[in-house]
């Protein structure tokens, strides 16, 4: 038995993803740089993709750049819109793909810390810019506890600072519009949306050239060197069609969050929930059980057959606190009891109720294991 | 049953895990994160125990055996109750052992918490020892069968509570038994080097850990000194000297000197020829005994003093945690800060943190 809770780290491959990557895998062989038809067939899958994701984004297809995943458009988006030495200001729940991008640069970053339920306010950014500040970062929905932040009242506050969103965990969750909302670039993944790994994009508001991390051929219009990931762009395509399914079933996705959160203040002792519940993704849930070490529990569940997570899945390998869950307050003691559930569209009520009813047992013998 | 097994990612506690899952036990791999990665072992130059590469190999062993496999982080443990206490052992002028406090204070005290609280039933490692269940429901611990690789000696802290969860399956095989029974089952790295060093001193030199922990405290230079009294010159630094140590002493003498004796108050280390490092007893501290219990009566126990020491027969007094030993023939280089260790045949019967060594003149001067 494994039931699987994690989809902020990955979302398994939908069934029509993997149908058609089936199929592709045996087909689509071309170089889309090619010339005869194969190749001409790849180049037309891509750009089908391209003009389907800029759509959705709400963007025009030539702003969009195929990259390996959302941490390569970061890095390459970054490389761009930042000078080294340039003042970066940049919202304390993002990506490590940030932190390190923005060390890489040298930048000079102040970060801006929310309330003790990670809102953030638009003025604190307001007051953060000043003339040299080359680019303000915020997250549209945070990976690790789902808070939704006002990315357009912070684009009014900061004007003309140019404003990069990672929109990874939004994709698919909620609806927003680049333009709408004003940004100047925003990044995308498809392995959260029921897409292959390994394949993610950047969208860049025409008008600013990039400058290329990846040297050597002209595809992605010079922007990204290197034959193109064709059947991972085209898995990307498909789930991209079924978008509007994925973001109908949060509301079924919330009514089990709310039985979640309900189940575990019931059954356990010490439960804190973290992050602000009224502008939240529908599936996630971030919360700390007092004197239980998430690494531990995240274990226990684990053998149990449940999948979970202890922050991010970037950090749940790295063993270090959570930097989300320290930026709410957090002592470093508490940051380490946090522990990530993350729903989809597969998970089930039957689940959730499993999951509640094991739960308590593991923390019991946790504790009197802590305690002998 | 469930077990968990500590894997370093060397081939001991690979094939001990094997072993497990040949028994038929569901067995948890978990590899104990106790330092940070050094910009050498990034590089995949240079590494010891923890280092990425062991950490992948652990996890390879495991996914290899199909089994899950966990990293828990001690760094913070480990600096405060092994590294740290290791430097500031040799700022005191001892020689520690850092393997005995680990076992103490890392294994067999929050990883086997860890293995309780995943419902485990044993935790078990690759140490060549054996644990034997002995009369009146005591536990009993016992050397290897491998006498040259009998790990024991860094064992003797443990408690029954302990002992009693605790299990070594190699304790009855040698180290080519081990690599072949790796090779056999196929485990990916069954011809990978033994490691020899204290693992968070890859590079066996100890002086660089020791000095970055004293910070502004680290020792002066001092004098050395023959144990006659005449000055023989200057050193760097008491911490850069053991008990018994010949080489490196900056010292130009026809004779062969020894480090005898390390003044930490006055910084002087004393040298002396080889029979000055003569000792026929010792006094130790912060005993335990495995059996709980400290033997009532003066007994005769076989002596390590050190982990590389053939052993002694010698009389012993015990006193709670304290313990008077008279060797039967005088030992070399008694350092203090080793553990010694007393043995019943093959039996550990307890052990203890070296205080002093006696020497005959101390002796002939109460007499």
């Amino acid at each position: 038995m494994a039931v699987y809770l994690d989809h902020n780290a990955s979302a398994p491959m939908s069934r029509e993803v993997a149908e058609e990557l089936r199929a592709l895998l045996l087909e689509m062989h071309g170089n889309p740089s090619s010339v005869h038809q194969s190749g001409r067939k790849a180049r037309a899958r891509i750009e089908g993709v391209r003009r389907r994701l800029a759509k959705e984004l709400g963007g025009q297809p030539n702003e969009i750049t195929f990259t390996s995943g959302a941490t390569e458009a970061t890095t390459l988006v970054l490389s761009s819109l930042v000078e080294p030495g340039d003042h970066v200001v940049c919202s304390a729940f993002e990506n490590p793909a940030i932190h390190g991008a923005l060390a890489a640069l040298n930048a000079r970053v102040t970060y801006i810390r929310g309330d003790a339920m990670g809102r953030l306010n638009p003025a604190d950014f307001q007051a953060a810019v000043d003339e040299t500040t080359a680019l303000v970062i915020v997250m549209m929905a945070q990976n690790e506890i789902g808070n939704i932040f006002p990315v357009k009242d912070i684009v009014t506050s900061v004007k003309p600072v140019p404003v990069f969103c990672d929109a990874v965990q939004a994709l698919g969750r909620i609806e927003f519009d680049v333009e709408e909302l004003g940004i100047k670039a925003a990044s995308v993944s498809a392995h959260k949306i029921g897409g292959p790994t390994g394949v993610g994009a950047l969208w860049l508001k025409a008008g600013t050239e990039l400058k290329p991390t990846i040297h050597g051929g002209p595809q992605e219009r010079g922007r990204r060197a290197g034959t193109e990931n064709v059947v991972g762009i085209a898995g990307f395509g498909t789930a991209l069609k079924h978008l509007a399914a994925r973001r109908a079933d949060s509301k079924r996705q919330l009514g089990l969050k709310k039985t979640l959160i309900a189940g575990l203040l019931k059954t356990i002792d010490g439960v804190h929930v973290h992050g602000d519940l009224e502008k939240c993704l529908a599936n996630t849930l971030s919360f700390r059980i007092e004197g239980v070490s998430g690494e531990l529990l995240l274990q226990a569940l684990d053998l149990a057959g449940f999948q979970i997570s202890s922050g991010s899945a970037c950090s749940s390998g790295g063993l270090e606190p959570s930097e989300t869950l320290l930026a709410l307050g957090l002592t470093q003691e508490q940051a380490r009891s946090g522990l990530r559930v993350s729903l989809g569209m597969e998970t089930t009520n039957n689940d959730i109720d499993e999951f509640l009813s094991t739960l308590p047992g593991l923390i019991a013998r946790i504790r009197a294991s802590s305690k002998a | 049953m469930r077990v968990v097994v500590a894997m370093s990612g060397g081939v001991d506690s690979s094939v001990a895990a094997a072993l497990m899952v040949e028994q038929g036990h569901e067995v948890i791999g978990l590899t104990m994160k106790l330092r940070d990665t050094t910009p050498e072992e990034k590089s995949g130059s240079k590494g010891s125990c923890c280092s990425p590469d062991d950490l992948m190999d652990a996890r390879f062993v495991c996914d290899t055996l199909g089994i899950p496999h966990y990293i828990v982080d001690y760094r913070d443990v480990f600096r405060t109750m092994v590294i740290e206490p290791f430097a500031q052992s040799y700022l005191m002028g001892q020689t520690p052992n850092p393997c005995v406090a680990c076992n103490d204070h890392v294994k067999f005290s929050p990883l086997l918490s860890h293995a309780k609280a995943l419902d485990a039933d044993l935790l078990v490692t690759g140490h060549y020892a054996r644990v034997v269940e002995g009369q009146n429901g005591l536990w009993e611990l016992r050397k290897g069968l491998d006498e040259t690789k009998d790990q024991s000696y860094f064992l003797f802290g443990i408690e029954q509570s302990a002992l009693k969860k605790t299990r070594f399956p190699l304790g009855d095989m040698d180290k080519d038994a081990v690599r072949s029974k790796g090779k056999e089952v196929g485990l990916p790295n069954w011809d990978k080097a033994d490691s020899e060093d204290i693992c968070f001193v890859p590079d066996g030199n100890y002086r660089k850990i020791v000095e970055k922990i004293a910070g502004d405290n680290v020792p002066p230079p001092g004098q050395v000194r023959h144990k006659d009294g005449r000055t023989l010159g200057e050193h760097e630094g008491i911490h850069r000297f053991t008990i018994g140590q010949r080489r490196g002493l900056g010292i130009a003498s026809s004779e062969r000197l020894y480090v005898v004796d390390i003044d930490p108050t006055e910084h002087v280390v004393t040298v002396g020829g080889r029979e000055d490092l003569d000792a026929i007893g010792l006094r130790a501290e912060r005993c335990r005994w495995i059996s709980g219990q400290a033997p009532t009566d003066a007994s005769r126990f076989d002596t390590k003093v050190r982990y590389r020491h053939n052993g002694v027969p010698a009389h012993v007094i015990a006193h709670d945690d304290r313990a008077i030993v008279s060797f039967d023939s005088p030992q070399s280089a008694i350092a203090k800060g080793q553990a010694v260790v007393f043995y019943e045949a093959d039996k550990v019967v307890g052990g203890g943190w070296i205080e002093k060594a006696t020497t005959v003149e101390a002796t002939e001067a109460r007499a």
